[in-house]
């Protein structure tokens, strides 16, 4: 009854709209089509000066309503992440200011130029010189931004620096993974191979770089002001590293790693404080579509100061021992845990 | 030279032939339907791309609705989806969907069949001065070939396991595999099937309006006279041509990866 009613609504209106249509034709045969016409053109000319102004308004009010819940106003959280914000209002000022000015131009001519009795539309075809400027200016300052954006991603994506710290961000059906070198700075093999439910990296353990990796899932903890390289990896689909305050993204692919390096310059806590939020925290969120519950495949990233990340370093067991727990030389006298892992601290400046 | 003199001669003869076929034997199906005539193909284009407008319009207002209040319950959405929007609120799979077949119509079906098939129909034989297509057969193949895959597309909109969802760039291994996702099922083969038809129909489009810009242009009108529109079809065309191909054996590649257990 319901869908019928709906149906029934549906040819109603339909035919409402044209009987509306069919008079209103049969007025303006009345009245004289040419008068008609012309009535209708100044209409427009008026209707069309209303969207501009209507329209600018708007975009200026949506603006007012909405920047502060952007992530803009809370700045980037990486030391690069600055210059694409700078790179990002330099595009938004140089193009917003050709759109006010060609917008204007656009509905101020339709209105100013509408058709009058008195007047006649002048031909003007063709003019070499304007369209070669015309096409010159734009092309000059959009490769300027390009060579702008290109120059910083080759930096990102480029060598980090020498004193980067590393760790292996894995990605797979719906949460991320991380792996940190331990105290020889450097992250054992992994083999697909190897791959079992509790060994979820595949992480080959007759290298003895593995023995002292540590494994961590959900949450990253990093160190501030510390250059941080990501070596970026795909178990299954293409998945997307989006670190949305640092203001990077890159894709993880299966069967090929990627990197990108940043330097986180604040602290969690102190953009709790600056935001106002206590539940704030940086996301590691996936940006690309990777099947159903990808709406909720999410990490947390925790920037913390150096002795806060070394405390929690030490904390933390090498996946080695957490799955041979037998192999452990140390594993029967008690409390053996702290030193153990301070065995296995990286040393980082 | 001489070929140049051959194709006029063909040329005028074809249009002769055309000529004496519209006052005896033009029936309904030869004029609305299986039609050869540049305008009334552009017209077909036009009604289809309109009609992929409006449903793809409806996708963005359906997800969106769920992205603007995704707190809110709107029961009718339970009424015009069944299980996909069960107790008015969209499914994840779904909103994907929904995403992925918007991303697809818009990109394919509205912009690049309906805007650009139109217009190009429309207005290359208009402005170069030419009776018609270079291949006015061609043309006719083009829109039905666009038209089946249509038809295939439409149809995947209604499988059990709902139709593709990873996204309208439909990247591997995503579409490659069944169980990465409900969308990668059915659904997927019948996007896929539905892209290699379009990709043939693009192809044909193409070719033929390359041809007509280069081959047929009216006395006099050198390509440096060529209005700017013709100028940007043209440049539209020669990218289509030298894209298609690619898209249309990444599509075949990955149907026979779903289907006949190869591994490219």
């Amino acid at each position: 009854m319901k869908e019928f009613l709906f149906i029934a609504l549906g040819v109603l209106i339909f035919v409402v709209i044209f009987q509306i249509a069919k008079a209103s034709e049969y007025v303006s045969v009345l009245k004289g089509e040419d008068k008609t016409r012309k009535q209708n053109n100044k209409i427009n000319a008026f209707l069309l000066i209303g969207f501009l102004v209507f329209g600018l308004i708007g975009v200026w009010y949506c603006n007012d309503l909405y920047y502060g819940k952007t992530l803009f106003p809370q700045g980037s959280a990486s030391v690069e992440g600055e210059k694409w914000d700078q790179m990002f209002m330099i595009t938004v000022a140089i193009t917003g200011a050709v759109f006010i000015l060609t917008q204007v131009l656009l509905f101020w001519f339709c209105f100013k130029y509408q058709e009058k009795d008195d007047r006649k539309a002048f031909y003007f075809p063709h003019n070499t010189k304007l369209e070669l400027i015309w096409t010159t200016v734009p092309a000059i300052f959009l490769t300027v931004l390009v060579v702008f954006g290109l120059k910083y991603w080759f930096k990102l994506t480029g060598d980090a620096p020498k004193d980067a710290m590393v760790v292996e961000v894995t990605g797979h059906q719906f949460a991320w993974e991380f792996r940190y070198p331990g105290a020889d700075k450097v992250l054992g093999k992994t083999n697909f191979k190897l791959y079992t439910a509790k060994n979820n990296l595949g992480v080959d353990f007759e290298d003895p770089a593995s023995k002292d990796d540590i494994h961590v899932s959900a949450t990253m903890h990093i160190p501030v002001g510390v250059p941080l390289k990501m070596v970026i990896h795909s178990q299954d689909v293409i998945h997307d590293v989006g670190l949305v305050h640092f203001r990077l993204k890159m894709d993880a692919v299966p069967g090929i790693p990627t990197t990108q390096w940043f330097t986180p310059k604040i602290t969690t806590a102190d953009m709790k404080k600056k935001t106002g939020n206590p539940d704030f925290n940086f996301e590691i969120s996936c940006d690309q579509l990777c099947g159903a519950s990808h709406y909720a495949m999410r990490g947390v990233i925790i920037v913390e100061t150096m002795e806060e990340y070394k405390k929690w370093l030490a904390e933390q067991k090498s996946e080695y021992y957490t799955l041979f727990p037998e192999k452990n030389p140390v594993q029967t006298v008690a409390d053996s845990t702290k030193k153990i892992t301070s065995q296995v601290l990286p040393e980082i400046k | 030279m001489s070929s140049v003199a051959t194709l006029q001669q063909s040329d005028v003869h074809v249009s002769h032939d055309a000529h004496h076929e519209h006052h005896h034997h033009e029936t309904f199906i030869t004029k609305y339907v299986f039609s050869q005539d540049h305008k009334m193909i552009a017209k077909q284009f036009l009604v289809t791309g309109m009609i992929w407008a409006i449903i793809g319009g409806l996708f963005s207002v359906i997800f969106r609705l769920q992205l603007g209040y995704p707190e809110s319950t709107f029961p009718w959405l339970e009424d015009l989806l069944g299980h996909w929007a069960a107790g008015g609120k969209l499914k994840p799979e779904f909103y994907y969907a929904l995403v992925t077949m918007h991303g697809t119509i818009l990109v394919f079906f509205v912009l690049t069949a309906g805007l650009s098939g139109t217009f190009a129909n429309f207005l290359i034989p208009l402005q170069v001065g030419a009776r018609d297509m270079a291949s006015p057969m061609l043309n006719m193949l083009s829109y039905w070939f666009f038209f089946l895959a249509s038809i295939i597309m439409f149809c995947s909109l209604f499988i059990q396991t709902g139709p593709a969802s990873g996204g309208w760039t439909i990247y591997p291994p995503l579409s490659a595999l069944g169980d990465a996702s409900t969308g990668s099922v059915l659904g997927m083969d019948f996007w896929l099937v539905s892209m290699a038809m379009f990709i043939v129909s693009s192809l044909l489009g193409g070719l033929n309006y390359i041809t007509t810009i280069l081959n047929m242009r009216t006395k006099g009108m050198s390509m440096t006279r060529l209005p700017l529109t013709i100028w940007a079809l043209f440049f539209t065309a020669v990218l289509g041509v030298l894209s298609f191909p690619v898209l249309l054996s990444g599509a075949i590649l990955l149907l026979f990866d779903r289907n006949l257990g190869t591994s490219f």
